[in-house]
Protein backbone atom coordinates (compact mmCIF):
# COMPACT_ATOMS: atom_id res chain seq x y z
CA UNK A 1 0.00 0.00 0.00
CA UNK A 2 1.45 3.51 -1.11
CA UNK A 3 0.20 7.27 -1.35
CA UNK A 4 -2.06 7.87 -4.46
CA UNK A 5 -0.41 10.19 -6.91
CA UNK A 6 -2.18 13.45 -6.07
CA UNK A 7 -0.27 15.69 -8.78
CA UNK A 8 -2.84 15.83 -11.66
CA UNK A 9 -6.59 15.35 -12.06
CA UNK A 10 -8.76 13.72 -9.54
CA UNK A 11 -9.07 10.02 -10.31
CA UNK A 12 -10.56 7.18 -8.37
CA UNK A 13 -8.65 3.50 -7.34
CA UNK A 14 -10.98 0.92 -6.66
CA UNK A 15 -10.80 -2.60 -5.52
CA UNK A 16 -12.49 -5.49 -4.39
CA UNK A 17 -12.15 -6.27 -0.68
CA UNK A 18 -11.14 -9.54 0.22
CA UNK A 19 -14.53 -10.21 1.90
CA UNK A 20 -15.61 -9.36 -1.91
CA UNK A 21 -13.44 -11.61 -3.58
CA UNK A 22 -14.71 -14.26 -1.49
CA UNK A 23 -18.14 -14.21 -2.18
CA UNK A 24 -17.90 -13.61 -5.96
CA UNK A 25 -15.61 -16.66 -5.98
CA UNK A 26 -18.30 -18.31 -4.16
CA UNK A 27 -20.42 -17.67 -6.90
CA UNK A 28 -23.53 -18.13 -4.80
CA UNK A 29 -25.15 -14.85 -5.97
CA UNK A 30 -23.58 -13.32 -2.55
CA UNK A 31 -21.73 -10.49 -4.50
CA UNK A 32 -24.18 -7.72 -4.35
CA UNK A 33 -24.08 -4.61 -4.20
CA UNK A 34 -26.58 -2.34 -3.34
CA UNK A 35 -25.46 0.66 -1.51
CA UNK A 36 -22.34 2.77 -0.55
CA UNK A 37 -21.00 4.74 2.30
CA UNK A 38 -18.49 7.56 2.00
CA UNK A 39 -15.97 8.47 4.15
CA UNK A 40 -12.68 10.89 5.20
CA UNK A 41 -10.56 7.97 6.86
CA UNK A 42 -7.34 10.29 6.50
CA UNK A 43 -8.63 13.85 7.32
CA UNK A 44 -7.52 15.14 10.27
CA UNK A 45 -10.23 18.25 10.86
CA UNK A 46 -7.60 19.87 13.47
CA UNK A 47 -5.89 21.00 10.71
CA UNK A 48 -8.64 23.10 9.79
CA UNK A 49 -6.95 26.70 10.54
CA UNK A 50 -9.40 28.83 11.88
CA UNK A 51 -7.05 32.01 12.07
CA UNK A 52 -6.75 32.68 8.22
CA UNK A 53 -8.67 34.11 5.42
CA UNK A 54 -11.97 32.10 4.26
CA UNK A 55 -10.33 30.62 1.50
CA UNK A 56 -6.96 28.83 3.25
CA UNK A 57 -9.11 27.39 6.31
CA UNK A 58 -9.05 23.75 4.93
CA UNK A 59 -6.02 24.21 2.71
CA UNK A 60 -3.92 21.81 4.82
CA UNK A 61 -6.65 19.42 4.94
CA UNK A 62 -7.46 19.41 1.21
CA UNK A 63 -2.93 18.65 1.38
CA UNK A 64 -3.96 15.48 2.81
CA UNK A 65 -2.08 12.69 0.96
CA UNK A 66 -4.64 9.65 0.27
CA UNK A 67 -3.63 6.30 1.14
CA UNK A 68 -4.39 3.18 -1.72
CA UNK A 69 -7.42 1.39 -1.29
CA UNK A 70 -7.02 -1.28 1.30
CA UNK A 71 -8.79 -4.65 0.22
CA UNK A 72 -8.95 -5.39 4.36
CA UNK A 73 -12.55 -4.58 5.33
CA UNK A 74 -12.19 -4.25 8.40
CA UNK A 75 -9.23 -1.30 8.31
CA UNK A 76 -10.52 0.49 4.55
CA UNK A 77 -13.07 2.38 6.03
CA UNK A 78 -13.35 3.49 9.72
CA UNK A 79 -15.31 6.97 9.09
CA UNK A 80 -17.80 7.27 7.49
CA UNK A 81 -19.51 10.18 6.85
CA UNK A 82 -22.90 10.75 8.17
CA UNK A 83 -26.15 12.41 6.45
CA UNK A 84 -28.23 14.77 9.09
CA UNK A 85 -30.67 16.55 7.28
CA UNK A 86 -30.14 19.92 9.96
CA UNK A 87 -26.77 21.61 8.45
CA UNK A 88 -26.00 23.85 11.45
CA UNK A 89 -25.77 21.51 14.23
CA UNK A 90 -23.04 22.62 16.59
CA UNK A 91 -22.23 19.40 18.45
CA UNK A 92 -22.70 15.68 17.75
CA UNK A 93 -23.83 12.91 18.92
CA UNK A 94 -21.29 10.43 20.44
CA UNK A 95 -21.05 6.30 21.61
CA UNK A 96 -20.56 5.91 25.36
CA UNK A 97 -19.72 2.47 26.21
CA UNK A 98 -19.61 1.15 29.96
CA UNK A 99 -17.56 -0.11 31.13
CA UNK A 100 -15.19 1.94 28.86
CA UNK A 101 -12.47 -0.76 29.56
CA UNK A 102 -12.59 -4.73 30.21
CA UNK A 103 -10.51 -6.74 32.06
CA UNK A 104 -10.99 -10.15 31.74
CA UNK A 105 -9.91 -13.27 33.13
CA UNK A 106 -9.03 -16.40 30.72
CA UNK A 107 -10.68 -19.56 31.62
CA UNK A 108 -12.98 -17.68 34.23
CA UNK A 109 -14.69 -16.01 31.74
CA UNK A 110 -14.91 -18.28 29.05
CA UNK A 111 -17.70 -20.57 29.87
CA UNK A 112 -19.46 -18.18 32.57
CA UNK A 113 -19.01 -14.72 33.82
CA UNK A 114 -17.39 -12.30 31.41
CA UNK A 115 -18.30 -8.92 31.05
CA UNK A 116 -22.14 -7.29 30.34
CA UNK A 117 -20.82 -4.01 27.89
CA UNK A 118 -23.55 -1.16 27.32
CA UNK A 119 -22.87 0.74 23.85
CA UNK A 120 -25.70 4.15 24.04
CA UNK A 121 -26.25 6.72 21.96
CA UNK A 122 -25.25 10.11 23.89
CA UNK A 123 -24.72 13.81 23.39
CA UNK A 124 -22.78 16.11 24.97
CA UNK A 125 -25.08 18.50 26.15
CA UNK A 126 -28.56 17.71 27.59
CA UNK A 127 -30.61 19.99 25.75
CA UNK A 128 -29.89 18.37 22.72
CA UNK A 129 -32.13 16.15 21.12
CA UNK A 130 -30.25 13.30 18.58
CA UNK A 131 -31.57 13.61 14.90
CA UNK A 132 -33.74 11.23 13.89
CA UNK A 133 -31.64 10.12 11.07
CA UNK A 134 -28.88 8.19 13.43
CA UNK A 135 -30.98 6.65 15.96
CA UNK A 136 -29.26 3.33 15.82
CA UNK A 137 -31.18 0.01 15.07
CA UNK A 138 -29.02 -1.93 14.97
CA UNK A 139 -25.08 -2.28 16.10
CA UNK A 140 -22.10 -3.79 14.61
CA UNK A 141 -19.40 -5.74 16.79
CA UNK A 142 -15.98 -6.66 15.49
CA UNK A 143 -13.41 -8.46 17.77
CA UNK A 144 -10.84 -10.37 17.73
CA UNK A 145 -12.27 -13.79 16.87
CA UNK A 146 -9.26 -15.96 18.25
CA UNK A 147 -9.65 -14.52 21.71
CA UNK A 148 -13.19 -13.19 22.50
CA UNK A 149 -16.45 -13.78 21.54
CA UNK A 150 -20.22 -13.23 22.32
CA UNK A 151 -21.86 -14.92 24.72
CA UNK A 152 -25.67 -16.29 23.33
CA UNK A 153 -24.57 -14.64 19.68
CA UNK A 154 -23.34 -16.06 16.08
CA UNK A 155 -20.85 -14.17 13.99
CA UNK A 156 -22.06 -12.83 11.10
CA UNK A 157 -18.86 -13.51 9.49
CA UNK A 158 -15.46 -13.99 10.63
CA UNK A 159 -12.75 -11.86 7.94
CA UNK A 160 -9.05 -14.37 6.91
CA UNK A 161 -7.64 -12.54 9.97
CA UNK A 162 -9.51 -13.45 12.28
CA UNK A 163 -11.89 -10.84 13.36
CA UNK A 164 -15.32 -11.47 14.16
CA UNK A 165 -18.22 -9.46 13.60
CA UNK A 166 -21.58 -9.58 15.24
CA UNK A 167 -25.18 -7.78 14.64
CA UNK A 168 -26.55 -6.72 18.21
CA UNK A 169 -30.00 -5.24 17.45
CA UNK A 170 -30.82 -2.21 19.86
CA UNK A 171 -32.36 -3.13 23.11
CA UNK A 172 -35.87 -2.69 22.56
CA UNK A 173 -37.92 -0.59 25.00
CA UNK A 174 -35.15 1.38 25.83
CA UNK A 175 -34.30 5.14 25.06
CA UNK A 176 -31.57 7.11 26.32
CA UNK A 177 -31.80 10.88 28.05
CA UNK A 178 -30.73 12.18 24.24
CA UNK A 179 -33.67 9.46 22.30
CA UNK A 180 -31.02 7.52 20.83
CA UNK A 181 -30.82 3.61 21.77
CA UNK A 182 -28.08 1.52 23.33
CA UNK A 183 -26.97 -2.32 22.81
CA UNK A 184 -26.15 -4.58 25.70
CA UNK A 185 -24.02 -8.00 24.92
CA UNK A 186 -21.48 -10.14 27.35
CA UNK A 187 -18.38 -10.28 26.11
CA UNK A 188 -16.17 -13.74 27.16
CA UNK A 189 -12.42 -15.20 26.56
CA UNK A 190 -12.24 -17.77 23.75
CA UNK A 191 -10.44 -21.04 24.92
CA UNK A 192 -6.42 -20.07 24.71
CA UNK A 193 -3.42 -21.64 24.79
CA UNK A 194 -0.17 -20.88 26.61
CA UNK A 195 1.04 -20.71 22.90
CA UNK A 196 -1.51 -17.84 22.51
CA UNK A 197 0.05 -15.61 25.31
CA UNK A 198 3.65 -16.85 24.72
CA UNK A 199 3.28 -15.61 20.91
CA UNK A 200 1.14 -12.57 21.65
CA UNK A 201 2.87 -11.58 25.02
CA UNK A 202 6.21 -13.49 24.81
CA UNK A 203 7.08 -16.64 26.79
CA UNK A 204 9.63 -14.91 28.24
CA UNK A 205 7.43 -12.70 30.57
CA UNK A 206 6.07 -13.93 33.94
CA UNK A 207 2.65 -14.61 34.58
CA UNK A 208 0.25 -14.15 34.68
CA UNK A 209 0.53 -12.55 31.35
CA UNK A 210 -2.18 -9.97 29.89
CA UNK A 211 -2.95 -10.12 26.43
CA UNK A 212 -4.54 -6.59 24.85
CA UNK A 213 -7.05 -6.48 22.42
CA UNK A 214 -10.04 -3.73 21.24
CA UNK A 215 -13.74 -4.56 20.55
CA UNK A 216 -14.96 -1.65 18.22
CA UNK A 217 -19.14 -1.39 18.05
CA UNK A 218 -20.57 0.70 15.49
CA UNK A 219 -23.57 1.83 15.34
CA UNK A 220 -24.96 1.19 11.45
CA UNK A 221 -27.37 3.40 10.80
CA UNK A 222 -25.36 6.58 12.54
CA UNK A 223 -21.29 5.12 11.16
CA UNK A 224 -20.48 6.69 15.16
CA UNK A 225 -18.21 3.79 17.04
CA UNK A 226 -16.97 3.40 20.23
CA UNK A 227 -13.44 1.37 21.18
CA UNK A 228 -13.28 -0.46 23.96
CA UNK A 229 -9.73 -1.65 25.23
CA UNK A 230 -9.90 -5.53 26.54
CA UNK A 231 -7.02 -6.98 28.92
CA UNK A 232 -7.02 -10.99 29.20
CA UNK A 233 -5.36 -12.09 31.77
CA UNK A 234 -3.78 -15.34 31.65
CA UNK A 235 -4.93 -18.06 33.96
CA UNK A 236 -2.22 -19.71 37.12
CA UNK A 237 -2.53 -22.33 39.23
CA UNK A 238 -3.07 -21.20 42.50
CA UNK B 1 -27.60 7.76 8.52
CA UNK B 2 -24.22 6.85 7.15
CA UNK B 3 -25.39 4.21 4.09
CA UNK B 4 -27.20 5.11 0.71
CA UNK B 5 -29.11 2.85 -1.25
CA UNK B 6 -28.18 2.83 -5.39
CA UNK B 7 -30.89 2.94 -7.08
CA UNK B 8 -30.03 0.24 -9.26
CA UNK B 9 -31.86 1.44 -12.80
CA UNK B 10 -30.07 5.13 -12.47
CA UNK B 11 -26.91 4.23 -10.58
CA UNK B 12 -25.44 1.51 -12.10
CA UNK B 13 -24.36 1.22 -15.76
CA UNK B 14 -22.43 -2.07 -17.23
CA UNK B 15 -19.98 -1.69 -20.15
CA UNK B 16 -17.52 -3.38 -22.09
CA UNK B 17 -14.45 -1.73 -22.74
CA UNK B 18 -10.73 -2.85 -24.07
CA UNK B 19 -7.53 -2.57 -23.42
CA UNK B 20 -4.44 -3.35 -26.10
CA UNK B 21 -0.62 -3.30 -25.83
CA UNK B 22 1.93 -3.32 -28.61
CA UNK B 23 3.92 -7.11 -28.53
CA UNK B 24 6.88 -6.91 -30.78
CA UNK B 25 9.05 -9.96 -30.41
CA UNK B 26 12.13 -9.77 -32.51
CA UNK B 27 14.24 -12.80 -34.28
CA UNK B 28 16.99 -11.85 -31.59
CA UNK B 29 15.15 -13.51 -28.92
CA UNK B 30 13.66 -16.42 -30.31
CA UNK B 31 16.13 -17.20 -33.64
CA UNK B 32 18.52 -18.19 -30.16
CA UNK B 33 18.41 -21.82 -28.81
CA UNK B 34 19.27 -20.03 -25.54
CA UNK B 35 16.00 -18.48 -24.81
CA UNK B 36 14.63 -21.85 -25.89
CA UNK B 37 12.79 -24.61 -23.44
CA UNK B 38 12.80 -28.12 -24.97
CA UNK B 39 10.46 -31.15 -23.26
CA UNK B 40 10.84 -34.67 -22.89
CA UNK B 41 9.22 -36.38 -25.54
CA UNK B 42 6.40 -38.08 -22.89
CA UNK B 43 5.09 -41.04 -25.17
CA UNK B 44 8.61 -42.58 -26.14
CA UNK B 45 10.17 -41.47 -22.55
CA UNK B 46 12.84 -40.51 -24.21
CA UNK B 47 15.59 -38.08 -23.61
CA UNK B 48 15.41 -34.19 -24.82
CA UNK B 49 17.01 -35.69 -27.83
CA UNK B 50 16.79 -37.85 -29.91
CA UNK B 51 13.54 -37.79 -30.13
CA UNK B 52 12.24 -34.16 -28.97
CA UNK B 53 9.58 -33.07 -27.51
CA UNK B 54 6.39 -31.83 -29.08
CA UNK B 55 7.17 -28.08 -29.15
CA UNK B 56 9.18 -25.42 -28.19
CA UNK B 57 8.75 -22.76 -25.34
CA UNK B 58 9.98 -19.22 -25.89
CA UNK B 59 11.14 -16.72 -23.40
CA UNK B 60 12.41 -13.76 -23.64
CA UNK B 61 15.20 -14.52 -22.16
CA UNK B 62 17.23 -17.67 -20.35
CA UNK B 63 14.40 -19.89 -19.53
CA UNK B 64 15.69 -20.90 -15.67
CA UNK B 65 15.62 -17.30 -14.96
CA UNK B 66 13.37 -16.02 -12.84
CA UNK B 67 13.00 -13.13 -14.34
CA UNK B 68 12.39 -14.59 -17.69
CA UNK B 69 8.43 -14.92 -19.63
CA UNK B 70 7.47 -16.98 -21.94
CA UNK B 71 6.33 -15.77 -24.77
CA UNK B 72 4.95 -18.61 -27.56
CA UNK B 73 5.04 -22.07 -28.28
CA UNK B 74 5.81 -23.53 -31.18
CA UNK B 75 5.34 -26.61 -33.21
CA UNK B 76 5.05 -28.35 -36.28
CA UNK B 77 2.44 -31.34 -37.64
CA UNK B 78 0.81 -32.93 -40.11
CA UNK B 79 -2.36 -34.54 -41.42
CA UNK B 80 -2.75 -38.54 -41.64
CA UNK B 81 -2.93 -37.40 -45.55
CA UNK B 82 0.76 -35.32 -46.16
CA UNK B 83 2.94 -36.62 -48.38
CA UNK B 84 5.35 -36.68 -45.61
CA UNK B 85 3.17 -38.97 -43.05
CA UNK B 86 6.13 -41.97 -44.09
CA UNK B 87 8.12 -44.20 -41.42
CA UNK B 88 11.49 -43.25 -42.73
CA UNK B 89 13.41 -43.55 -39.23
CA UNK B 90 13.24 -44.35 -35.72
CA UNK B 91 13.03 -40.57 -34.84
CA UNK B 92 10.78 -39.16 -37.67
CA UNK B 93 8.35 -38.71 -34.91
CA UNK B 94 5.09 -39.68 -37.32
CA UNK B 95 2.41 -39.97 -34.24
CA UNK B 96 3.27 -37.13 -32.51
CA UNK B 97 3.23 -34.58 -35.83
CA UNK B 98 -0.18 -36.36 -36.51
CA UNK B 99 -1.10 -35.54 -33.01
CA UNK B 100 -0.17 -32.17 -32.97
CA UNK B 101 -1.73 -31.92 -36.44
CA UNK B 102 -5.19 -33.25 -35.08
CA UNK B 103 -5.08 -31.86 -31.82
CA UNK B 104 -4.89 -28.02 -33.51
CA UNK B 105 -7.38 -28.74 -35.81
CA UNK B 106 -10.13 -29.96 -33.31
CA UNK B 107 -9.25 -27.06 -31.42
CA UNK B 108 -9.49 -24.54 -34.22
CA UNK B 109 -11.70 -26.31 -36.76
CA UNK B 110 -13.76 -28.20 -34.52
CA UNK B 111 -12.95 -31.42 -36.22
CA UNK B 112 -9.59 -33.59 -35.66
CA UNK B 113 -10.02 -34.35 -39.15
CA UNK B 114 -10.45 -31.44 -40.86
CA UNK B 115 -7.65 -29.38 -42.49
CA UNK B 116 -6.75 -26.51 -42.51
CA UNK B 117 -7.34 -24.13 -45.96
CA UNK B 118 -4.79 -21.71 -46.92
CA UNK B 119 -4.72 -19.88 -50.53
CA UNK B 120 -8.27 -21.65 -51.25
CA UNK B 121 -6.19 -25.02 -50.71
CA UNK B 122 -6.25 -27.71 -48.26
CA UNK B 123 -2.99 -27.68 -46.41
CA UNK B 124 -1.55 -30.83 -44.42
CA UNK B 125 1.28 -29.87 -43.32
CA UNK B 126 1.63 -26.42 -40.74
CA UNK B 127 3.08 -24.99 -38.74
CA UNK B 128 1.76 -23.22 -35.55
CA UNK B 129 2.92 -20.56 -33.37
CA UNK B 130 0.93 -20.20 -30.35
CA UNK B 131 1.22 -17.04 -28.20
CA UNK B 132 1.13 -17.69 -24.38
CA UNK B 133 -1.54 -16.52 -22.27
CA UNK B 134 -0.02 -13.87 -20.34
CA UNK B 135 1.30 -12.21 -23.54
CA UNK B 136 -1.99 -13.06 -25.56
CA UNK B 137 -3.84 -11.95 -22.94
CA UNK B 138 -7.74 -12.30 -23.67
CA UNK B 139 -7.02 -11.82 -27.46
CA UNK B 140 -5.23 -10.54 -30.57
CA UNK B 141 -6.57 -7.51 -32.03
CA UNK B 142 -7.87 -7.31 -35.54
CA UNK B 143 -5.95 -5.75 -38.13
CA UNK B 144 -2.59 -5.33 -36.30
CA UNK B 145 -1.05 -8.62 -36.46
CA UNK B 146 2.83 -8.96 -38.88
CA UNK B 147 4.95 -11.17 -39.48
CA UNK B 148 8.43 -10.96 -41.30
CA UNK B 149 9.61 -14.00 -42.37
CA UNK B 150 13.01 -15.25 -44.62
CA UNK B 151 10.85 -16.94 -47.77
CA UNK B 152 14.86 -17.17 -49.33
CA UNK B 153 17.93 -16.83 -47.70
CA UNK B 154 18.23 -12.80 -47.26
CA UNK B 155 15.37 -11.58 -48.34
CA UNK B 156 12.28 -10.77 -46.26
CA UNK B 157 8.27 -10.70 -46.66
CA UNK B 158 6.24 -8.89 -44.74
CA UNK B 159 2.55 -11.14 -44.25
CA UNK B 160 -0.31 -9.05 -42.48
CA UNK B 161 -3.75 -9.15 -41.96
CA UNK B 162 -4.72 -5.82 -43.30
CA UNK B 163 -8.17 -5.42 -43.17
CA UNK B 164 -9.23 -8.14 -40.57
CA UNK B 165 -10.98 -5.37 -38.66
CA UNK B 166 -14.05 -5.56 -41.06
CA UNK B 167 -13.02 -8.77 -43.31
CA UNK B 168 -12.17 -11.56 -40.51
CA UNK B 169 -14.17 -15.07 -40.97
CA UNK B 170 -15.81 -17.11 -37.76
CA UNK B 171 -15.78 -20.35 -37.22
CA UNK B 172 -16.11 -23.11 -34.15
CA UNK B 173 -12.67 -21.95 -32.87
CA UNK B 174 -13.39 -18.12 -33.04
CA UNK B 175 -12.52 -15.58 -35.71
CA UNK B 176 -9.77 -15.49 -37.75
CA UNK B 177 -7.83 -13.89 -41.07
CA UNK B 178 -5.72 -15.01 -43.18
CA UNK B 179 -2.13 -13.32 -43.30
CA UNK B 180 -1.60 -11.93 -46.35
CA UNK B 181 1.81 -10.21 -48.40
CA UNK B 182 1.95 -7.27 -50.39
CA UNK B 183 1.75 -9.66 -53.40
CA UNK B 184 -1.79 -10.95 -52.11
CA UNK B 185 -0.76 -14.55 -51.68
CA UNK B 186 -2.15 -15.82 -48.60
CA UNK B 187 1.03 -17.49 -46.50
CA UNK B 188 -1.17 -18.48 -43.18
CA UNK B 189 -3.97 -17.33 -41.00
CA UNK B 190 -3.94 -15.72 -37.31
CA UNK B 191 -6.71 -17.08 -34.77
CA UNK B 192 -7.58 -14.09 -32.75
CA UNK B 193 -9.36 -15.92 -29.92
CA UNK B 194 -6.99 -18.52 -29.33
CA UNK B 195 -4.06 -16.91 -30.15
CA UNK B 196 -2.19 -18.71 -32.74
CA UNK B 197 -0.39 -18.04 -35.68
CA UNK B 198 -0.60 -20.68 -38.60
CA UNK B 199 1.58 -21.43 -41.27
CA UNK B 200 1.82 -23.28 -44.45
CA UNK B 201 4.57 -25.99 -44.75
CA UNK B 202 5.54 -27.64 -48.19
CA UNK B 203 4.24 -30.61 -49.56
CA UNK B 204 6.64 -33.06 -50.47
CA UNK B 205 8.67 -31.39 -53.54
CA UNK B 206 6.37 -28.31 -53.33
CA UNK B 207 8.84 -26.06 -54.40
CA UNK B 208 5.59 -23.66 -55.40
CA UNK B 209 4.59 -22.93 -51.81
CA UNK B 210 4.02 -19.84 -51.18
CA UNK B 211 5.37 -19.09 -47.91
CA UNK B 212 8.96 -21.61 -47.87
CA UNK B 213 9.45 -23.75 -50.89
CA UNK B 214 10.35 -27.49 -50.46
CA UNK B 215 13.93 -27.00 -51.24
CA UNK B 216 14.57 -24.30 -49.17
CA UNK B 217 17.71 -25.62 -46.62
CA UNK B 218 15.71 -25.06 -43.03
CA UNK B 219 18.39 -26.14 -40.66
CA UNK B 220 22.21 -27.41 -41.36
CA UNK B 221 22.20 -29.04 -44.42
CA UNK B 222 19.02 -30.59 -44.78
CA UNK B 223 15.98 -28.72 -46.54
CA UNK B 224 12.60 -28.07 -45.21
CA UNK B 225 11.30 -30.78 -46.93
CA UNK B 226 13.39 -32.97 -46.09
CA UNK B 227 13.14 -32.35 -42.58
CA UNK B 228 9.46 -32.62 -42.24
CA UNK B 229 9.59 -36.37 -42.99
CA UNK B 230 12.89 -37.31 -41.21
CA UNK B 231 13.77 -34.95 -38.06
CA UNK B 232 11.96 -34.90 -34.83
CA UNK B 233 9.67 -31.51 -34.35
CA UNK B 234 12.04 -30.42 -32.22
CA UNK B 235 14.54 -30.22 -34.86
CA UNK B 236 11.97 -29.00 -37.42
CA UNK B 237 11.02 -25.68 -35.68
CA UNK B 238 15.11 -25.00 -35.28
CA UNK B 239 14.27 -24.39 -38.67
CA UNK B 240 11.25 -22.61 -38.32
CA UNK B 241 13.06 -20.24 -35.51
CA UNK B 242 15.84 -18.93 -38.07
CA UNK B 243 12.73 -18.65 -40.88
CA UNK B 244 11.44 -15.72 -39.28
CA UNK B 245 12.44 -12.44 -38.53
CA UNK B 246 10.10 -10.61 -36.63
CA UNK B 247 5.82 -11.31 -35.16
CA UNK B 248 4.19 -8.35 -34.75
CA UNK B 249 0.69 -8.89 -32.43
CA UNK B 250 -1.28 -6.60 -30.21
CA UNK B 251 -3.04 -8.62 -27.22
CA UNK B 252 -5.83 -7.21 -26.04
CA UNK B 253 -7.39 -7.23 -22.49
CA UNK B 254 -11.61 -7.40 -22.60
CA UNK B 255 -12.95 -5.32 -19.57
CA UNK B 256 -16.16 -6.21 -18.56
CA UNK B 257 -17.03 -3.48 -15.84
CA UNK B 258 -19.90 -2.12 -13.70
CA UNK B 259 -20.13 1.70 -12.97
CA UNK B 260 -21.42 2.67 -9.73
CA UNK B 261 -22.48 5.87 -9.78
CA UNK B 262 -22.40 7.03 -6.33
CA UNK B 263 -24.53 10.77 -5.43
CA UNK B 264 -24.23 12.71 -2.31
CA UNK B 265 -26.90 15.76 -2.79
CA UNK B 266 -26.41 18.75 -0.99
CA UNK B 267 -27.85 17.61 2.39
CA UNK B 268 -25.91 14.54 2.02
CA UNK B 269 -22.73 13.30 4.27
CA UNK B 270 -21.97 16.83 5.90
CA UNK B 271 -21.02 15.05 8.98
CA UNK B 272 -18.42 12.73 9.98
CA UNK B 273 -17.84 10.05 12.25
CA UNK B 274 -13.76 10.69 11.96
CA UNK B 275 -12.64 11.43 15.78
CA UNK B 276 -11.09 14.60 14.47
CA UNK B 277 -14.48 15.94 13.67
CA UNK B 278 -15.28 16.85 17.19
CA UNK B 279 -13.41 18.06 20.14
CA UNK B 280 -13.15 17.04 23.34
CA UNK B 281 -16.85 18.79 24.36
CA UNK B 282 -18.37 16.92 20.90
CA UNK B 283 -18.16 20.36 18.82
CA UNK B 284 -17.36 20.23 15.30
CA UNK B 285 -14.25 21.59 14.65
CA UNK B 286 -15.09 22.69 10.97
CA UNK B 287 -17.78 25.42 12.84
CA UNK B 288 -16.39 26.24 16.20
CA UNK B 289 -15.82 29.23 17.01
CA UNK B 290 -16.18 29.73 12.92
CA UNK B 291 -17.77 32.86 10.34
CA UNK B 292 -18.56 29.24 8.25
CA UNK B 293 -21.65 28.01 10.50
CA UNK B 294 -22.54 25.13 7.65
CA UNK B 295 -20.80 21.72 8.16
CA UNK B 296 -18.24 20.18 5.93
CA UNK B 297 -16.50 17.11 5.37
CA UNK B 298 -14.16 15.94 2.95
CA UNK B 299 -14.57 12.52 1.14
CA UNK B 300 -11.43 10.50 0.38
CA UNK B 301 -12.88 7.08 0.59
CA UNK B 302 -16.19 5.15 -0.94
CA UNK B 303 -17.51 2.66 0.36
CA UNK B 304 -19.47 -0.60 -1.88
CA UNK B 305 -21.75 -2.70 0.68
CA UNK B 306 -24.63 -5.89 0.15
CA UNK B 307 -27.73 -6.02 1.52
CA UNK B 308 -26.26 -7.58 4.97
CA UNK B 309 -23.42 -4.37 5.31
CA UNK B 310 -20.50 -6.31 3.97
CA UNK B 311 -17.51 -4.51 2.45
CA UNK B 312 -17.63 -5.60 -1.05
CA UNK B 313 -15.67 -2.92 -2.62
CA UNK B 314 -13.68 0.03 -1.33
CA UNK B 315 -12.65 3.37 -3.96
CA UNK B 316 -10.34 6.01 -2.95
CA UNK B 317 -9.62 9.15 -4.79
CA UNK B 318 -6.31 10.65 -4.97
CA UNK B 319 -7.15 13.87 -3.37
CA UNK B 320 -10.11 15.19 -0.77
CA UNK B 321 -12.92 16.24 -1.82
CA UNK B 322 -15.06 18.75 -0.41
CA UNK B 323 -18.81 18.35 0.78
CA UNK B 324 -20.76 20.87 2.33
CA UNK B 325 -24.81 22.07 2.40
CA UNK B 326 -23.66 24.08 -0.60
CA UNK B 327 -22.30 21.18 -3.30
CA UNK B 328 -23.38 18.19 -4.73
CA UNK B 329 -20.85 15.29 -5.40
CA UNK B 330 -21.05 12.37 -8.00
CA UNK B 331 -18.30 10.26 -7.56
CA UNK B 332 -17.95 7.08 -10.38
CA UNK B 333 -16.90 3.83 -9.31
CA UNK B 334 -15.73 1.11 -11.98
CA UNK B 335 -14.68 -2.34 -11.05
CA UNK B 336 -13.53 -4.35 -13.73
CA UNK B 337 -13.63 -8.09 -14.07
Amino acid sequence: MGFQDNSGEIFIDAVLTDEGRERLARNDGSFAIVRFRFADDEIDYRFWNELTGSDSKDRKILDTPILEASTNEIVALRSPLITIRNARLQFLPQMVAKPSSVTLREQTDSVGGGTDITVSQEIARSQTILPSEIIDVNYSVELDNDLLFVSGETPISITPFGTGRYIIPAASGIQTAAGGTECKFNVRVQTLTTEAFDVLVGANVAQPRTINTTIIVTGQQSGMNAQIPVSIVEFTQG
Amino acid sequence: MSFKTFDLAQDVASVVSSINEVVSISGSIFAFDSNVKRFTNISSASALYPLGGYFQTVYDSTPTSPTSTPLFDVTYGYATGSTHNLPYNASSSQNEKIKVYRMMASSLLGDPDALFTINNVPVSECFFVMIKRGIQKDEIKKGATSIIYFPTAGTTVTASDAGAVTNFRQTVGGDYAPLITSSSIEVGQVWYNAGVLVFEAPAVGEVSCKSWPSDLLWSGSMTVDDMQGKSTIDKIVDGLRLHIDRINIHNQTNLYSTIYFCRATNSEFNYSSNPSFVDSNKRILVTSGSNILQTRTYITTVGLYDANDNLLAVAKVNKPITKAPDSEVTLRVRLDY
